[in-house]
């Protein structure tokens, strides 16, 4: 065994991974080579260093994982929360007061939706409904799961969170659940391409949902955290009858200094899609808008030219977990 | 509810319906995933929100989940890929270079560099802790996420190179990198290896 080969096998018998035969190889060359043995020594001395540094301690947050697992797995369907529900069954924001300016029954509500959505852009869920159905599984080392991580840079931005380790391509692109009949038989190809198509989208989007709430259709709910420094000083959704928001909007201070409102209108699958950034900064008086396609990707910014408004100051999923998480002091 | 069963067997089991086989993989990753969100960004508040988007993720994409990957390196690539897509927002919002800033917003090791008490003072835990998080901040994103998979989350090499999406070798070249550059950092802040021994006072 050279040194070159040797120094690659250190890592791998410092953390167990080396095989036994491998191991006695290296352990023969470790005892006639001293360089080797130093470079051994090196990397425990430093993990035994770094291993100092013990876990951290858990953040809170676990009660509303274990309610959406719970409403997971009672339903089957676990794409359809209602945040609302969860938040109270958490007990996190049961306490905070909630102006909901106007009940809707749930009926009326869902057929409602029902129609809307039928008039939407249709979300990426198309691409998921034309998956074709997952192969058997087979060997527990299969190639699909590289495959796919390979495949990921191409897909940027957004769609961070990769798909289950089996998906192939086109499924792993849609974490957008199936919609309910009616827009899943929609052809993504019907989607308005490109920025042009973004816009209309999203200015389709904003229309549609301010008509409903003029027709009452969604629930205007506020909510006024207690005051803290780095805090929301003014929250605002428009929920639907099970809890699901459609817009959020927040008040608060903002990531370049001052104050901003970010807006977030989203689309049926719980995807923010424009949200505007009106905020008052150091250098005066601004408003951003920015566009999300159906898959989460920022496709535009307006006015162009600005560095991107960084995505941990939005809401892009889930505006109803947002809007009754937890006020956050502190920067 | 056995607890030796593996996490693609609880998953299987939560796919079943079985909400509790879901809080036991909870439990088991939560934590470990925590501390990797918080050392790769730096930033507490932020890893919390990418630590609940992640099991957020995990529970609604369960139905499609299949067993063929492990239930961790589908975990951590979930959490490794939302925290990195923040960063490479950050980073082009602030031209800065250092994506995980410090509490003061100066890198970290440098504001700890400056006056940092020697090896005695140093080996005590309330100061040891800054200490070596700033040795992993100092580290580039690459090298840090190796490491942190690697030494604290347990995740073979292998599994790294399909987390990063990079091939072994480069994962563990970066590992290489990522020792000897903690190695420096710790000794420059006098909590080497060799600051320790020449400082005696072990604990």
């Amino acid at each position: 065994m050279n040194h070159e080969t040797a120094r690659e096998l250190l890592l791998d018998r410092s953390y167990g991974e080396l095989p036994p035969e491998r191991a006695r190889e290296l352990e023969a060359h470790l005892a006639s080579c001293s360089g080797c043995r130093a470079d051994a020594e090196r990397i425990e001395a430093t993990r035994a260093a770094m291993r100092r540094l013990g876990p951290e301690p858990e953040p809170g947050g676990e009660g509303i994982l274990l309610a959406a697992a719970r409403e997971a797995a009672g339903k089957g369907r676990p794409r359809r929360f209602s945040w609302l529900g969860l938040s109270l069954a958490a007990g996190a924001a049961a306490t905070v007061a909630v102006a909901i300016v106007s009940m809707w029954p749930p009926r009326e509500a869902e057929r409602a939706e029902e129609e809307w959505a039928a008039r939407l852009p249709p979300p990426a869920a198309g691409a998921f409904r034309a998956a074709p159905p997952a192969p058997a599984p087979a060997a527990p080392e299969a190639k699909a799961a590289p495959a796919v991580l390979a495949a990921r840079p191409a897909a940027k931005a957004l769609a961070a969170a990769p798909p289950p380790p089996a998906g192939e391509a086109a499924k792993a692109e849609a974490p957008g659940e199936p919609k309910e009949a009616g827009t899943a038989t929609v052809e993504r190809a019907a989607a308005p391409a490109g920025l042009a198509g973004a816009e209309q989208s999203g200015e389709a989007l904003v229309r549609e949902l301010r008509a409903r709430r003029e027709a009452g259709e969604l629930n205007e709910a506020r909510r006024h955290p207690d005051p803290c420094p780095g805090g929301d000083t003014e929250r605002l959704a428009w929920l639907d009858g099970w809890g699901k928001a459609h817009r959020f909007a927040r008040t608060g201070p903002a990531p370049g200094g001052g104050t901003a409102t970010r807006d977030h209108y989203y689309d049926d699958a719980g995807r923010a899609r424009v949200v505007i950034v009106d905020g008052d900064g150091p250098s005066g008086h601004y408003r951003r808008r920015i566009l999300f396609d159906a898959r989460g990707r920022r496709i535009g910014e307006d006015p162009p030219g600005l560095p991107p408004w960084p995505a941990s100051d939005l809401a892009l999923r889930d505006g109803a977990a947002a809007f009754w998480a937890p006020q956050r002091c502190g920067e | 509810m056995p607890t030796d069963a593996t996490d693609e067997q609880l998953m299987l089991r939560f796919q079943g319906g079985e909400a509790g086989a879901f809080e036991l993989l909870l439990r088991r990753h939560r934590g470990p995933a925590f501390s990797f969100l918080v050392r790769l960004t730096g930033d507490r508040p932020r890893a919390e929100d990418l630590l609940q988007e992640t099991w957020l993720r995990v529970v609604a994409a369960a139905p499609r989940w299949e067993p063929r990957a492990r239930f961790r390196t589908w975990l951590y690539t979930v959490a490794r890929n939302l925290a990195a897509d923040e960063a490479r927002r950050r980073a082009l919002r602030r031209a800065d270079p250092l994506d995980a800033p410090g509490p003061g917003g100066a890198s970290p090791a440098e504001a700890l560099a400056d006056g940092a008490p020697g090896p005695d003072l140093a080996a005590d835990g309330a100061l040891l802790r800054p200490r070596l998080e700033a040795a992993l901040a100092a580290l580039p994103e690459e090298q840090r996420e190796v490491f942190l998979l690697r030494e604290y989350a347990g995740v073979p090499f292998a599994e790294i190179a399909e987390i990063t999406g990079v091939p072994a070798p480069t994962v563990k070249s970066r590992m290489r990198y990522a020792l000897e550059g903690l190695r420096r950092t710790l000794e420059g802040l006098g909590v080497g290896p060799g600051a320790r021994a020449a400082g005696g006072t072990g604990t």
